[in-house]
């Protein structure tokens, strides 16, 4: 084990801990993850040898696992901009040790979710002719391009606060591997952290932030619309857009958590990422879980309302059918969990909110699940309903692709630091004057007048 | 005339290429404008020590 520099400060020295030594215990957790994603890689490349016709997926039921994952990661994806962009434009000062994990989430969620869609293809070799043969008028198109610039700036906004970390690393991981060294000094670009330097990257940044916001808001409208914009029982409603985007910010949060706490326990980073961000965050996750609640009870009293009779099969299904398990679960993890835990400030801790965050991810995969698939059990145009059942290999890409998340998300920090050192450490310097301030402000208060 | 721009392959691949091309200069643009900021010499020279870094 390298000793840290003494010259460093506590900050410095303990989110590059991780950077500097590598622990048993990760690579038994890199093994036992990369297990997982080879039995996706091998299920896939069976698929793709056999044909997609070892999933079962054809008519009527088109879309089963692939698409509520995707639908599911691309939520996932929302969240790390949004949180990071909502707190930098309000400049909520907590958000300074969290910025770096939301937006490493962001960039990685947002792939592992479009290549769900290519999975999902019959002839993989054709996913070229999305991009030769669009036309403006399939909504398809509209979701290439909202992702592929999404992607864009999303990978612009993580790299950004990065630079100024990347050539701290440059000039003082002087003994790391040379293929480090080489990284660092490529991605940092020649950074000398001048004055004005400074100022145009904080102001980019806060553009970014801010042009980000809508963006978000589209991807994953554009992708409610892939089913909004067809006829099919449940998918063509005017809310399916808005709905998406709650249930992406409430699984996104979710997920945040759990990515958070796993890096905050395994790189010690519990001076930094603490009680603030927990009870801040929670309550927020709370807020999501009651409006997640009212666009649900909207969805499903509306369309029993109405009593049309290719929707009222459907949604016979969901609450009374073969996906009733699935309902009940799905309300159980959404609802009555968080607001079981979260609702007392004593249930807004680590362990507290991990658990409560851990019951929204499934909750929140079911619910994709189903908006995807008891729609496409029941056909409106004569054929026969369908059953569904997930084959061997759909669950073991949809494994794999968890796996692959996780994977990447720990060797991503195991390459850059975790936390925003620049960041945080001006906010410290900020907190500090703010503290002098109020000092001077009382001093002046107590002090006699003459 | 707009139903052949709509409803035409290819022409929406081309308008989205394009686009996110716009948008790809876009963001080099802003990295540019970061790094050659005056005072501050371009990218590529020698690195100065980590602290004036932050």
């Amino acid at each position: 084990m390298r000793p840290a520099p003494a010259h460093e400060t506590k900050l410095e020295q303990v989110v590059l801990q991780p950077l500097r030594r590598t622990g048993p215990g990760f690579y038994y957790l890199l093994a036992g993850l990369g297990l997982v994603f080879l039995a996706g890689v091998a299920a896939l490349a069976r698929q793709w040898a056999v044909g997609l016709g070892v999933t079962g997926l054809g008519r009527p039921l088109y879309w089963g696992f692939y698409i509520t994952n995707f639908v599911f990661f691309i939520g996932f994806s929302y969240a790390g901009t949004m949180i990071s962009a909502i707190l930098r434009v309000t400049q909520a000062e907590w958000r300074r040790p969290i910025t770096r994990i939301a937006e490493a989430i962001t960039v990685i969620a947002l792939i592992i979710g479009v290549i769900q869609i290519w999975f999902d293809m019959g002839r993989p070799d054709r996913v070229l002719f999305l991009f030769l043969y669009g036309r403006i008028e399939s909504p398809m198109l509209w979701d290439v391009f909202c992702i592929g610039v999404y992607l864009l700036s999303s990978l612009l906004y993580l790299y950004l606060p990065l630079i100024p970390d990347l050539a701290h690393l440059r000039d003082h991981m002087l003994d790391a591997a040379a293929w480090r060294r080489r990284l660092y000094t490529f991605l940092s670009l020649g950074w000398r952290g001048g004055a004005e330097q400074r100022r145009r990257l904080e102001k980019a940044i806060g553009i970014m932030a801010i042009i980000l916001l809508p963006m978000v808001v589209s991807v994953h409208s554009v992708a409610a619309w892939i089913f909004g914009m067809t006829m099919q029982p449940m998918w063509h409603s005017t809310i399916l857009g808005p709905y998406f985007v709650v249930g992406a910010i409430f699984s996104g949060i979710a997920m945040l958590f759990i990515l958070m706490s796993t890096v905050r326990s395994m790189f010690h980073l519990e001076p930094w990422i603490g009680e603030k961000q927990y009870n801040y965050l929670g309550i927020l996750l709370l807020v999501l879980s009651a409006f997640w609640a009212y666009f649900t009870l909207s969805e499903y009293l509306t369309t029993g309302y109405g009593s049309l009779t290719d929707e009222h099969r459907v949604l016979q299904a969901v609450l009374g059918g073969e996906f009733a398990p699935e309902f009940w679960i799905m309300l159980a993890g959404n609802l009555i969990l968080p607001f079981a835990i979260l609702i007392r400030r004593k249930g807004r801790t680590p362990l507290g909110t991990f658990i409560a965050s851990v019951g929204i991810v499934i909750g929140m995969w079911i619910e994709r699940f189903l908006i995807v698939t008891p729609t496409l059990t029941r056909p409106s145009l004569g054929l026969l309903p369908a059953v569904y059942t997930p084959s061997l290999t759909e669950i073991a890409i949809s494994f794999g692709s968890m796996a692959l998340l996780v994977l990447s998300f720990l060797l991503f920090f195991k390459v850059f630091p975790a936390i925003s050192i620049w960041e945080v450490e001006e906010g410290e310097a900020v907190e500090a004057v703010r503290r002098k301030a109020r000092e001077l402000a009382q001093g002046e208060a107590v002090r006699p007048s003459i | 005339m707009v139903h052949w721009l709509l409803n035409t392959p290819t022409v929406g691949s081309i308008f989205t290429i394009l686009l996110c091309g716009s948008v790809l200069l876009a963001y080099y643009g802003v990295l540019r404008w970061i790094l050659t900021a005056p005072g501050d010499p371009e990218s590529g020279g020698e690195t100065m020590s980590g602290d004036e870094s932050r």
